[in-house]
C-alpha cells in the first residue's frame, strides 16, 4: 500500500493543474471553481491510487476528466439561466470581463476539441499521451485536433487583432 | 500559421496568475465541508435505519395492522400451509 500525502501532492503539482485548468476555462471565478474540484477529486480518490500508473499522469488523468465534465455542466447550466432569464425567472448575468481576443476563439471549441487543442498546443503533450489520457484512439484525437485548429484559424481570421 | 502560433503563445501567456494561499485555504474548506457531509450522510443513513427498524417491529411484526400481514400472522398462528387458502382470503 502506497501512503502518500495530500500536501504534498498538492505543494507538487499545483503549478501543473493550475496551468491546465486555468487556460481551459475563461473567468478567475471558473478557473479557481475547477482547480478547487480536481484537489478535492483527487483528495477523495487518493485512498484509491494503487500506484498502477504514475502519480503525474494519474493526477493529469483527474485533471483532464475534471475539466471536461465541469465545462459541460456549465453550458448545461448556462443553458437553464438563459431559459429562466427570458421568462424572467432569473436575472440575466452580467458579462465577465476576461481577454476576448484569447477566449472568443477557444469559446468556439467544444469541450474536447478545447482539451486536445490545449494539450497539444500549450501544453506540448505527445498525442500518444492524450490519446491515453482521453482514452481515445490515436486517430481520433489527430482529427479532433486538427479540427480544432481550423477552427482556431478562421476564428483568429475573423477577429484579425493578433 | 504565423497568426495561428501567434495566438498559441498569446494563449500561453493567458492565466498565469495563481493565488496559491487563497486556493489552499479553499481546498482546505472544500476537504472540511465534504467530511462533515459524509459523516451527516452516514448518521442520517444510521437515524433512517433504526427508526425503520422500529418501524419495522412496531407495525408490521407486533401489529400485524395490513390485511396481508394480518392473514400471514394468522396463518402462521394457526400452522396453514395451503397458499391456496389467500385467494379466499383476498377475495372481495
Amino acid at each position: 500500500m502506497i501512503k502518500l500525502d495530500f500536501q504534498d501532492i498538492y505543494n507538487e503539482h499545483k503549478d501543473k493543474v493550475w496551468s491546465l485548468t486555468s487556460r481551459y476555462v475563461s473567468s478567475q471565478a471558473d478557473k479557481e471553481d475547477l482547480f478547487q474540484e480536481v484537489f478535492l477529486k483527487i483528495h477523495q480518490a487518493l485512498p484509491k491510487f494503487r500506484g498502477e500508473s504514475a502519480l503525474s499522469t494519474w493526477i493529469y488523468r483527474i485533471t483532464v476528466n475534471t475539466a471536461l465534465n465541469f465545462l459541460e455542466k456549465r453550458s448545461r447550466q448556462k443553458k437553464l439561466l438563459d431559459l429562466l432569464s427570458r421568462f424572467s425567472l432569473h436575472e440575466a448575468e452580467e458579462p465577465v470581463e476576461f481577454n476576448d481576443a484569447v477566449w472568443k476563439p477557444l469559446e468556439k471549441l467544444n469541450p474536447q476539441q478545447r482539451m486536445i487543442l490545449l494539450l497539444s498546443d500549450v501544453e506540448e503533450r505527445k498525442l500518444e499521451e492524450i490519446g491515453t489520457l482521453l482514452k481515445l484512439p490515436l486517430g481520433t484525437v489527430k482529427s479532433t485536433l486538427h479540427r480544432a485548429r481550423e477552427i482556431i484559424k478562421k476564428e483568429v481570421m475573423k477577429n484579425g487583432d493578433l | 500559421m504565423g497568426t495561428y502560433k501567434a495566438y498559441i503563445n498569446q494563449l500561453k501567456e493567458e492565466g498565469t496568475v495563481f493565488d496559491a494561499g487563497k486556493m489552499h485555504a479553499r481546498i482546505e474548506a472544500g476537504i472540511t465541508r465534504r467530511s462533515r457531509r459524509t459523516k451527516l450522510a452516514m448518521e442520517g443513513m444510521l437515524a433512517g435505519m433504526l427508526v425503520g427498524l422500529v418501524f419495522y417491529y412496531n407495525f408490521y411484526l407486533y401489529i400485524p395492522n395490513s390485511r396481508e400481514a394480518m392473514a400471514e400472522y394468522v396463518f402462521q398462528q394457526e400452522n396453514i400451509k395451503d397458499d391456496s387458502v389467500m385467494n379466499y382470503v383476498f377475495m372481495d
